[in-house]
């Protein structure tokens, strides 16, 4: 009633004024509200205007178009109108008239006002990311990702043509989106398709070496800072290129080679540069120091110089030690306090590090700030200095924040070498194993079995893992310009082949799943690779193009990977074959069906010229949603479907069931025999139950799984829980606590002081997070049915 | 454990494989262990491969070579190296 009269009196201010013959039809029109943020006068030429523009119809269908719409406002005696609703018509008006696609074209996406005001008062309630934390900028992030993603349905492509390395057109007749959405194919980072690249793992000798300029454009827009002189700037510009490239890529941002890009600074610690120092006692931070040893000498000439330099030496080792601890507090901190990216985020953050210098970089001599090449040390100079460093990080990590809660970022990826199992950094590790049985926080990255020929190896994200493939490659490796990564994961689901083939013969599967990738998995990966070759030809992301070190761009799409993920192979294995996945047979079967993925992955590598590679999918999202959608279109494989609906879910990648009764060493032996067939990574982990294992019995046990079987990357979840009440934390005690279900899981209660604001931590795939705030309804199911193991160490 | 054969894994183009093979059918012949030749230059053979990735060996470069026992357990000796007479009994006796 009060919209009615509201706009009858907005007629009378805001005459229609027609311009043409059409004077009478315009006086029964209400004026428009724009989504400029204007009122305006009804004009009936602009929809046909914007009809043939957006849609590419004709004139004359337009104006049939516009005809009917206003033929609605008019028997309808509509009183108010607004540019949206007039859309809304014409979509509706497109879709009577058959036309589909000129509707999809058309529509306006949004997000309905109900929505929206449930967004904003109870935002995690709308979302499946366990990262996004409660905080304005996820309000905004949510409704950003719901339009984007709608946005993404509606435009990607049902035929795409790409040009490719090789130099082939290759032409798809495809369809991405209906895929995604019926469960055949998981389309990763929807939200991001059409504006960002994926994940990657830098060289910190990248900054070291060109300085910081986050904007890309010469600080044109940020400042501009020079190569880092110091240990805390260099974590401190770390931080901050994390943070930047979170803000222009989807995925994880990680860094490889830290230990040897973090030597140079450490070289305080010398030794000989403390010797040389107390000597001449100058600081470039304080020049009023330059001339107190000769004020030392004078005071205590009673005393030896060789000694007063010798104390002095002792008092500055012990202020840079100082530095160096600061430095390394800084490190987590920053990663875990900086909300910044990717709507009110912490970055996804890792660094790869180890207890010393990796034995291809030992001669190799050591780029200083700013490129010089140094000519008084190589790298393997600085082995003992890194050790410390090493230590320091792992102790800090073990104290955790101020009230002794954990730090989940950044991911803390300790590499094994052989250069590294010797008794000098047995104590290095073992603090490694401390952090491991105090927490679950580490990550292990193997070199010690058939993965020791790798050169250049890396990880990133909480799946991927990298290697340097060519010669170039290896030498940007060492030289600090190397830039690993990939630009898309999709993920075609084998559950839907399975359960279209539900009795069937095996060829009828395999038929099926090649069919996916063939028709809607690779056209998607290559979708988005078409898609960064134009923001960086348009310079949408200007660091993309910003030069590295040896002159080439940042990011090149040619030399980023493509990633075929899995997801569910212990359901399709138990739906196509009748045996679990621990069984012969169903290890046989599955071995196989990767085999058949890494076939075609070959094959299309060969047919574009870019890199295709088959990896885990993290799967915090898919799984629960391809389960839903699999039981809701296939009822016959409901009993393979893991969880009880709503809260089913798939097994991650080609993991054994979380809840599978096998002991430990069976389960990580035959999780382990896929990691050498997923080129792009796979992460095993190994959950622990409530016993503190012995460090060093531990340590034992990691060398153990390391040695002798393939595993390639690792990690054990123990779970915590911590308090923002009383601020207190301390490990699950799963005698005292029992979940029948999600529900009960939200009641969870410090066993301290019984406050409800107690969260439960754990990994919910390849990162820790809490599970009663962010994780979604699935996994936290998967998460009651884990078998959590004793070492009995 | 009795030592059933040595597997030898090459490929074409393989620089190193030739001497590898050349010292295993000489330490073969020696301890009186048969040897086999795999050429994996088209990949490891589907039958073989399973075994292998079930005892946790992977071949991820050549020339390698394995020992299988007479109960089945496979051991992996060489991978993507060439070691001599002496090292490779001493693999074979599994002394450390």
């Amino acid at each position: 009633m009060s919209n009615s009269s509201h706009s009858s009196k907005k007629r009378e201010e805001l005459p229609l004024e027609p311009e043409s013959n059409g004077d009478f039809i315009h006086s029964l029109l209400p004026p428009v509200r724009t989504s400029r943020g204007t009122i305006e006068n009804f004009d009936v030429s602009k929809i046909i205007k914007s009809l043939v523009k957006e849609t590419g119809i004709e004139k004359e269908k337009a104006a049939e178009v516009a005809k009917r719409i206003v033929q609605r406002i008019i028997s309808s005696n509509i009183q108010w109108l607004s540019s949206p609703m007039i859309r809304e018509m014409a979509c509706s008006v497109l879709a009577e008239m058959g036309m589909v696609e000129e509707r999809k074209r058309y529509t306006r996406i949004g997000v309905p006002i109900y929505d929206l005001n449930e967004m904003i008062v109870n935002p995690l309630k709308h979302t499946w990311n366990a990262n996004l934390q409660i905080n304005p900028e996820t309000i905004a992030k949510i409704v950003y990702d719901k339009v984007m993603s709608e946005h993404t349905y509606l435009t990607l492509p049902g035929y795409l043509e790409v040009e490719v390395p090789s130099g082939k057109t290759l032409r798809f007749t495809t369809n991405i989106a209906d895929a995604h959405l019926m469960g055949d194919n998981y389309h990763k980072d929807r939200e991001y398709t059409s504006i960002r690249d994926y994940c990657a793992s830098w060289d910190p000798r990248l900054f070291m070496v060109l300085g910081l300029e986050p904007d890309g454009l010469q600080g044109a827009h940020s400042s501009s800072a020079g190569p880092a002189k110091h240990l805390i700037v260099f974590t401190n510009h770390a931080a901050i290129w994390l943070a930047s490239w979170q803000s222009n890529m989807s995925g994880g941002q990680g860094f490889h080679n830290w230990m040897e890009s973090i030597a140079w600074y450490l070289k305080e610690l010398k030794q000989e540069e403390l010797t040389r120092a107390a000597q001449n006692l100058v600081s470039s931070m304080n020049p009023a120091t330059l001339n107190l040893n000769e004020a030392l000498y004078a005071k205590f000439s009673q005393i030896p110089k060789e000694i007063i330099d010798s104390i002095v030496a002792y008092t500055m080792r012990v202020f840079y030690e100082r530095e160096v601890e600061q430095a390394c507090q800084h490190t987590p901190f920053i990663a875990t306090q900086q909300y910044v990216a990717r709507g009110g985020q912490v970055p996804f953050t890792s660094i790869d590090i180890g207890p010393g210098i990796k034995k291809e970089f030992m001669d190799e001599p050591v780029i200083m700030p700013g490129g010089k090449v140094s000519e008084r040390y190589v790298y393997g100079d600085f082995v003992e200095e890194v050790k410390k460093y090493f230590i320091t990080l792992m102790k800090t990590m073990y104290n955790g924040d101020r009230h002794g809660k954990l730090f989940n970022y950044p991911k803390i990826n300790i590499e094994l070498r052989e250069e590294w199992m010797k008794p000098e950094f047995e104590e290095a590790y073992i603090w490694a194993a401390k952090l491991t049985a105090k927490y679950g926080l580490p990550y292990f990255v193997n070199y010690l079995n058939w993965r020791r020929k790798i050169v250049g190896g890396c990880v990133s994200c909480c799946s991927h893992t990298w290697a340097a493939d060519t010669p170039e490659q290896k030498e940007e490796y060492l030289t600090g310009n190397a830039v690993f990564g990939a630009i898309q994961m999709d993920t075609p689901n084998p559950v839907a082949s399975a359960a279209r083939t539900f009795k069937q013969d095996e060829s009828k599967f395999f038929e099926d799943f090649t069919q996916i990738i063939n028709n809607v998995t690779i056209p998607s990966l290559l979708n988005r690779y078409n898609i960064i070759k134009r923001i960086k030809k348009l310079g949408l992301a200007p660091l993309y193009n910003v030069k590295r070190p040896n002159g080439k761009d940042m990011i090149i799409p040619e030399e980023r990977k493509l990633l075929i993920g899995t997801i569910g192979f212990a359901e399709m294995t138990e739906i196509v074959v009748g045996y679990p996945l621990w069984h012969e047979e169903g290890l046989k079967f599955a071995l196989k069906v990767i085999k058949t993925m890494q076939a075609l992955a070959d094959e299309w590598s060969e047919e574009t010229g870019l890199s295709i590679q088959i990896t885990r999918t993290p799967a915090e999202s898919a799984a629960g949603r391809l389960a839903k959608i699999m039981y809701e279109r296939y009822p016959e494989i409901r009993p393979f479907l893991r969880g009880s609906y709503p809260n089913v879910y798939l097994t991650n990648s080609v993991h054994q069931p979380v809840d599978a009764d096998i002991p430990l060493s069976e389960r990580i032996k035959k999780e382990a025999m896929f990691a050498p067939l997923l080129g792009g990574g796979f992460l095993q982990h190994i959950f622990l139950d409530d016993a503190y294992p012995d460090p060093e019995a531990l340590w034992k046990f990691i060398q153990k799984i390391a040695r002798n079987t393939l595993t390639a990357y690792f990690d054990f979840t123990v779970d915590m829980w911590t308090c923002s009440s009383c601020h207190s934390q301390g490990r699950m005690d799963w005698k005292q606590n029992q979940f029948n279900s999600v529900e009960e899981l939200l009641d969870f209660k410090c066993p301290k002081c019984g406050s409800p604001n107690a969260e439960i931590l754990s990994r919910i795939t390849g990162y820790l997070q809490g599970l009663k705030g962010t994780w979604n309804d699935p996994k936290k199911q998967e998460f009651l049915e884990r078998r959590r193991y004793n070492l009995n160490i | 454990m009795c030592v059933k054969k040595l597997l030898v894994f090459t490929q074409v183009n393989c620089p190193n494989c030739p001497t590898m093979k050349k010292i295993t059918l000489e330490v073969g012949k020696k301890l009186n262990i048969p040897v086999e030749l795999v050429d994996i230059t088209n990949g490891v053979p589907e039958s073989l491969e399973f075994d292998l990735l079930q005892n946790q060996i992977y071949i991820s470069s050549t020339p390698s070579v394995v020992l299988v026992n007479e109960d089945g357990s496979i051991r992996e000796l060489v991978l993507g190296e060439i070691i001599y007479h002496e090292e490779l009994e001493r693999r074979i006796f599994n002394q450390e």
